[in-house]
Parts: structure tokens; C-alpha cells; sequence
């Protein structure tokens, strides 16, 4: 048994109200609980001063799979000019855009989170995935498998989309992959531009199947609430990057009739038609859309300038943008037609009227949202840019002098005329721990993470108070998972082998007969050695534990 | 102001038991420094940091421009004048991989052989190797899209496989042999060769020149004779080339035909062969 206390710190628990309050924090075998103040304990760290939060939880990033690892392939420059570290628990591992999977668990402990999520896992390469997040050390993690451009569905719902065939379909596939929830990516877009469609709108049928991306959604948000899985469909939306595409975004918060759906990367779905260059903002529009749907949570997707490389399950969109890689360079991907997958290299520069308004309309989305427990703090990891660029994404949120001094270096035309300007909201402590612990947490479905609640696991960040919040929340003073020290002052100190998280929905398994009849026709892997068993996923996870998060019982609505 | 002008000479004590990484360690850098001081600027010898003065005895005289003089086998030391700006390096011996890689500026030169990617990505300044170079030099390093982008390399030796792959300016010679895929993806840029070369060579060549002044290849169905008049243009390349003398030395007394490709590609890179 190992006891630890943090005494004296600011806490700010938005999961229960707590905001600032100075308390002590007891830990005993890496569950917070409560301590009797002149309790013993093995280990106590004073922490007066320092404001105290659940570790951080990235609920959209790419860190895992055969994306990924192309990605690294193609940027071995990335990996040049890392800088050596002398930490000899650090191993060699490098990469600022594609890091590697040890750096990966490195730089995100290093800022106080202690959790992140694959949002696109293709079905049949579910392994890599969680092979490679199992090689990511410290982090908890674990994915959303992606469906809704896979034949098998795609079909199904061509021959009316019975929904309880769905259902079982969707709630198989989850258990096959060990997914923490589905992802949508261009709902048929992917498959459709496989069919030489180079579009596809919310109401535009599929040219093989007949059928739209409305549908899809739909089916799949109606499965993902009757096999009752927590995190609710998670939908990377139409027309992705497209002037005008909040037409597509509008309609697919449509096509969710009311259920629970979450719009990733919005940034790049927020985008309007007005003005001189025909690209606009049209952040407020979203913003009002979203707060008008309770049944609807988003997050950002901010891009940051400077280089990235975008990943991306959507083939359709990725072969538009490889002509604007820099550098200029590309690769593209497919395996047994479940999905898809496209690298696009790209530099954000401040002085493209383009990049510079996708920045600030970011930043109005994360602004005018008025309830944080819907929004979750992003960069889309690496698309908008690398995950180690938020403690800058929030200082620019919490420090209105240094958003303007940044505003004003971007393209003239933009800095003149952007509705940022005119936004004096200065996001609070309170509110960056919901949009970086809480509400993830919440919209996963984990009961014990992202709070600082009796019984939560002992994922804990402590920062030192400063006013340069880039730098505060750079370098936590300490950053605890599951009780064990990892970090301190922004130095890796201990490297604990990470949780998968995974749900296991209840399914007729009637199903797998004609999956393993649609396997065996068209696919090249054996059906047989499709699902992954709880062994074999321990195996791939490095032996980490295996964290299964309940669904609700089969055929009640889990929100 | 710049600081006063030293020579370092640096004698090698022993062979080091891992490779190591000579980055930074450049005549500008030491330049500034006293003998004590650059004993102890510290270099990365396998997964640890060890200082300079470990490896070298090193002597410090002052002199009119600032250089280093390696002596001993330096062919575990990588990086060797890695993105040096100025200055002049000589080793006595040979060295190990990157040579001169992603040199600007300054004078490079080895008395034995180098080894892969000696001069990849220079912009500028001129190595010199004596003896061979490994495969890959004056290419591109692994996955930039561009190689040697300026300066000059000279190999009196032979030169690897992939020898200025990706290749986009600048002049390289080499005076003996090179192996597979010479001069492929060249995209800008003047080499000459003095011996014979691998297969296919120029593969992908999108533009460029390269001189086959040794053994005539076999030119690949995708380059074509363009039949021109050259007599003005090769006055003045040979006339440059031959100043590098060895096999160079007798261009301006040849004939040469042309030959443009590769026409799978761009097809505005030429071969010059001489008669």
C-alpha cells in the first residue's frame, strides 16, 4: 500500500464544481481518496500555490495505426533535428510533427495529460493500432474504429438498412477492434471516391450504393445509442476543408435527428463563402448551431502555424490537398476497402489569407461557445498541428493581449477584418479544465478519469502558478499517473506502461455469419483472425491494463 | 567583430569504441576558444556525451583564417562539417558518414576515403576526397527532396551507388568509377565522371549535365539524340572541367554528341558524350 498527499494546492475539478479551492489531495494505490489530515503518509509533496488538476485527456489525436506510422515514413526530416535528450529513461525517439510512440508518451506526460485517444482505427488494421499505442509509454489510450465507408455497411444500408442488422454489425465491429467508439470520416465520401466521385454532399447519393452520407450518419448514430456506447458517434464531417462546407456541417447536425453525435475537428467544417476570396468564417453559425443542439459536443481541430503533416482517413479529400503539400510530397493508402487514408505534408504560414483565417476561426469557435462541457480542446494531432503546441493554444484562449499581439502578425486583410478582434472573453482555469480533463472525460463515458473525485484514478497535474500560461502549462511542476510520479518539472521521471480503454457493447452474434461470408468473398484476411481477444490485446497493449469502460445494458439509450 | 583567427591541430589518441558525432565541432565554433576550452566542448560518442579533448590532442596556433586539422583514421567520426558556413577542415585520413553534409560555405578536404552521404544537401563551398566516396553522396538525405544545391565536389576516387541522387545545382566530379543509378533523379546540376558507371545511370533525370568523359554508357531507350550544334557551349564546359584536370584534362580536345532525357520524366537533362 502507498500513500501520497498534495498539500496545500489549488484545485479546479470542474467535474464537481470545485474551482480554485484550496484543498489537500490523498492518493492511496493510485486512487484518489480521502484522507484524514494528519494521516501518514509515504510520500507528501507540498503544493501551496499550485493549482492542481486531473491529468489531461486528448480525446481526438492521432497517435497509432498505419497512418501514423506512413506519416513518419514519409518525414524522415522530422525526425532530424530533435534535440538529444539527457535523460537516460528517455529512450531514443524523436519527431515533432510524427513523433515516434516513446516520444509520443513523453511529450504529452510531460505536459500533465495523461491520456489520448487513436480517432481512426481502420477495422482491419486494428492491431497496428494498438500495438503501436501499447509502445506509447505512460498514456492511457485507446480508439474509435471507423466505419461508414466500409462495403459491408455501405451495402447494408443499400438494402434498407435494417436497423437491428446495423446494430449488430456496428456493435461487432467494435468488439472486433477493442474500439472505445465508432468514427465516421466523410460519411461514403471515401468509398464514393473510390467509385471516381471527387464529392460528396449530405444529401448527394453514393454513385454504387445510392446511398448519402445523411444516412449514414443517421444509422450510425442510431446504433452507437441502441448498443448504449458511451462516447457518442464521432463524425469527421463532409466536405472537410471546403469553402462553404458549414452547409454540409449544418446538415449533418440535421442528419443526427436529435441523437448524440461528436463533430470533430470543426475548424476545418466551419467555413463560409463571403468576402473578396470567397472563404469566410463561419464560425458563428456553428457556434450558434451547436449551442442549439444539446445532443451535439465538437472539438476544434485549431491549426497552429509552422510545419505538420495532415493524416487523414479521408482519401477523397487528401488527393484535393496533395497538390499544396510542402513539401510536396504524398502518399495514400487503402486496406481491404474499409476505409481509407491520405498524408499531406503542410506548412501553415501566417500569411496565407486561407491559413490565417482557419487559425482565428478556431479560435472563435473555442470564444463564443457558450458551454465548455460540449467543447473539447484540440489541434487535431498533427492535421492542425502537433499536440505540443497547447500550452500555446491556451494561452492564446486565456490571454486576450497575446491573442492581439498574435492577430496582428497574421495576413493584413484578416487582422483587419476578423470578428476575433472584437472577442474580449479570456478563458478561465475552470474552463480550460473542462475543455482538457472534464468534458472528454464525460463524452468517453470514464467514470474515473478527468476528475479529482474519491475513487478517481490518481491521474494528476500540478502546475506552478504563472502568469505566462504557455510556460505554466509547458512545464507542470509534478504530473502523477495512477499515484506513480512521471514528471517533474517537465522531466520524464518514471515510464509506467499506459491502459487500454475499450468498450464491449452487447450484439447479436448472429451477425458474424454474414460478415465471415462477406470476409471470405472479398476480404484478404481470414474472418477468423479478425477480432482481437482480450489476450491478444493485453499482448498488443505491452501488457498494460486492460480498462473497459460499461455500456449500459443492451437496449436502453446510454445518454 | 569577429573573434582572432586559430588553426586546431586535433591528433586522434585512440579509435573510438562507438561512432562518433562531429557536429558543431567547425573552425567558426572553435574559433573563439582557447586549447583548454575546445578540450572541452563536449560531442556525442555513441549514446553519450564525451568531451572533444578526450578523443584529440588538440594544439591551438593562431593563424589568418580560421581551420581544424584532423590526423588520425576518422572513419567512426560522422558529420564531420556538418552545415559549416566558412573555414577550411583537412583530415588526414578518412572519415565516416555525412561528410560535408549540408555544407554552405568554406573548404572541405580528405585525404582518404568518405563514407555515405558525404556532401548530401551542400549548398555551398567545396569538398575535396581524395579517395572514395560511399553510396549516396552529394544526394539527398533521406527523405528531403532535394540534393546538393551548390558548391563543388570533387572524388578522385570512385563514388558509391545513388551518387547525386535528387541533385538540383552545383558541379561534381568524379574522377574514377561510380556504381548504380549515377546521377538518378538529377534535377539541376553539372557532374562529370572519369571512369565507368553502374546501371542506369540518369534514371529519371529531369534536367542537368553529365559528362562521361571515361567509358561511354549505353544510353537507355529514354534519352535521344538531339543532334545539335555544341561547338560554342562546349568550348566553354570543357575548357572549365579540364581545369580539374586528371581524366578532365583532354575535354576541350574531344568531340562530343548529345543526347536529351530522361524523356520518362522531364527529358531536359543531357548527356554529353565525348568521341
Amino acid at each position: 500500500m502507498s500513500t501520497l498527499r498534495l498539500r496545500g494546492g489549488r484545485l479546479y475539478d470542474p467535474a464537481h464544481g470545485i474551482d480554485g479551492e484550496v484543498c489537500d489531495l490523498g492518493v492511496r494505490d493510485g486512487r484518489i481518496v480521502a484522507l484524514h489530515e494528519n494521516e501518514p503518509v509515504d510520500r507528501e509533496h507540498d503544493v501551496s500555490g499550485m493549482i492542481v488538476m486531473a491529468g489531461g485527456i486528448d480525446l481526438h489525436s492521432h497517435i497509432g495505426g498505419g497512418k501514423v506510422n506512413l506519416a513518419r515514413l514519409l518525414l524522415p526530416e522530422d525526425h532530424r533535428p530533435a534535440p538529444r535528450t539527457d535523460n537516460p529513461l528517455e529512450l531514443a525517439s524523436c519527431g515533432a510533427c510524427t513523433p515516434g510512440t516513446l516520444a509520443t508518451g513523453y511529450r504529452y506526460a510531460e505536459m500533465g495529460y495523461t491520456a489520448a485517444f487513436e480517432p481512426a482505427m481502420a477495422l482491419s488494421n486494428a492491431r497496428h493500432a494498438h500495438m503501436e499505442m501499447g509502445d506509447t509509454p505512460i498514456l492511457d489510450h485507446g480508439a474509435y474504429v471507423m466505419l461508414g465507408n466500409d462495403e459491408l455497411l455501405l451495402e447494408m444500408l443499400a438494402e434498407g438498412g435494417d436497423p437491428a442488422l446495423v446494430r449488430d454489425y456496428v456493435g461487432w465491429a467494435i468488439n472486433a477492434a477493442r474500439a472505445m467508439g465508432v468514427k465516421v470520416v466523410n460519411p461514403g465520401g471515401i468509398s464514393a471516391f473510390k467509385f471516381n466521385q471527387r464529392k460528396l454532399d449530405v444529401d448527394e447519393p453514393h454513385v454504387q450504393h445510392r446511398v448519402t452520407p445523411r444516412q449514414v450518419v443517421h444509422a450510425l448514430a442510431r446504433a452507437l445509442t441502441e448498443l448504449a456506447v458511451p462516447h457518442p458517434l464521432h463524425i469527421h464531417a463532409s466536405n472537410l476543408g471546403v469553402a462553404g462546407n458549414i452547409a454540409s456541417t449544418l446538415a449533418t447536425i440535421d442528419a443526427l435527428e436529435g441523437l448524440r453525435g461528436h463533430l470533430t475537428h470543426v475548424q476545418f467544417h466551419s467555413y463560409g463563402t463571403e468576402g473578396p476570396h470567397k472563404f469566410s468564417s463561419a464560425a458563428l453559425a456553428l457556434v450558434e448551431a451547436v449551442n442549439a443542439h444539446p445532443n451535439v459536443s465538437i472539438d476544434v481541430g485549431q491549426i497552429i502555424f509552422g510545419q505538420t503533416v495532415t493524416a487523414s482517413g479521408d482519401t477523397m479529400t487528401q488527393i484535393r490537398n496533395a497538390a499544396l503539400g510542402s513539401p510536396r510530397k504524398w502518399v495514400g493508402a487503402d486496406i481491404e476497402c474499409d476505409a481509407g487514408c491520405g498524408l499531406v505534408p503542410f506548412r501553415y504560414r501566417d500569411q496565407s489569407y486561407v491559413n490565417a483565417l482557419q487559425w482565428v476561426i478556431g479560435l472563435e469557435i473555442f470564444l463564443l461557445a457558450n458551454d465548455p462541457w460540449r467543447v473539447v480542446l484540440t489541434t487535431d494531432h498533427p492535421n492542425g498541428g502537433p499536440f505540443t503546441s497547447y500550452p500555446h493554444l491556451i494561452r492564446l484562449l486565456m490571454d486576450k493581449s497575446f491573442r492581439d499581439e498574435q492577430l496582428a502578425r497574421l495576413h493584413p486583410e484578416v487582422a483587419a477584418h476578423a470578428a476575433l478582434r472584437e472577442i474580449r472573453r479570456e478563458l478561465t482555469l475552470y474552463e480550460i479544465a473542462i475543455m482538457t480533463r472534464a468534458a472528454p472525460a464525460r463524452l468517453l463515458g470514464l467514470a474515473d478519469r478527468g476528475h479529482l473525485g474519491v475513487g478517481a484514478a490518481a491521474d494528476i497535474a500540478v502546475y506552478r502558478e504563472d502568469a505566462d500560461r504557455e510556460y505554466m502549462f509547458r512545464t507542470p511542476e509534478y504530473v502523477f499517473k495512477d499515484g506513480e510520479l512521471v514528471a517533474r518539472q517537465g522531466r520524464i521521471v518514471a515510464t509506467p506502461v499506459g491502459g487500454t480503454h475499450f468498450v464491449e457493447p452487447g450484439f447479436d452474434g448472429a451477425i458474424e455469419q454474414r460478415i465471415a461470408r462477406y470476409a471470405e468473398h472479398h476480404h484478404a484476411l481470414d474472418f477468423r483472425n479478425a477480432a482481437i481477444g482480450r489476450d491478444e490485446l493485453c499482448t498488443c497493449a505491452n501488457g498494460g491494463q486492460l480498462l473497459v469502460t460499461p455500456c449500459a445494458v443492451h437496449g436502453t439509450n446510454g445518454t | 567583430m569577429s573573434a582572432p583567427a586559430a588553426v586546431f591541430e586535433l591528433r586522434l589518441r585512440a579509435l573510438p569504441r562507438f561512432r562518433v558525432d562531429l557536429a558543431g565541432v567547425t573552425p567558426l565554433a572553435l574559433g573563439a576558444l582557447g586549447e583548454a576550452e575546445a578540450g572541452r566542448v563536449a560531442i556525442r560518442h555513441g549514446n553519450e556525451a564525451l568531451a572533444l579533448g578526450e578523443l584529440f590532442e588538440i594544439r591551438r596556433r593562431p593563424a589568418n583564417a580560421p581551420a581544424l586539422h584532423f590526423e588520425g583514421d576518422l572513419s567512426r567520426f560522422d558529420r564531420l562539417a556538418w552545415e559549416m558556413e566558412d573555414g577550411e577542415i583537412r583530415v588526414d585520413g578518412p572519415v565516416g558518414h555525412y561528410a560535408a553534409a549540408r555544407l554552405r560555405g568554406g573548404l572541405v578536404a580528405v585525404a582518404g576515403d568518405a563514407g555515405g552521404f558525404a556532401a548530401c544537401e551542400m549548398a555551398g563551398g567545396e569538398l575535396a576526397v581524395a579517395g572514395s566516396v560511399g553510396d549516396f553522396a552529394a544526394a539527398a538525405l533521406p527523405g528531403s527532396m532535394d540534393g546538393m544545391r551548390g558548391g563543388t565536389l570533387v572524388v578522385r576516387g570512385d563514388a558509391g551507388a545513388r551518387f547525386a541522387d535528387r541533385m538540383r545545382r552545383g558541379t561534381a566530379f568524379v574522377f574514377g568509377n561510380a556504381g548504380d543509378f549515377f546521377a538518378s533523379r538529377l534535377v539541376a546540376g553539372t557532374i562529370a565522371l572519369g571512369g565507368r558507371c553502374g546501371a542506369h545511370p540518369g534514371w529519371a533525370m529531369r534536367r542537368g549535365t553529365l559528362v562521361f568523359a571515361g567509358e561511354t554508357p549505353a544510353v537507355p531507350a529514354t534519352f535521344v539524340e538531339t543532334g545539335h550544334d555544341l561547338r560554342v557551349i562546349w568550348t566553354l564546359l570543357a575548357r572549365d572541367l579540364a581545369r580539374a584536370g586528371g581524366p578532365f584534362t583532354a575535354l576541350p580536345d574531344r568531340r562530343v554528341r548529345r543526347f536529351a532525357g530522361d524523356i520518362a520524366v522531364d527529358g531536359k537533362g543531357e548527356w554529353l558524350l565525348p568521341e
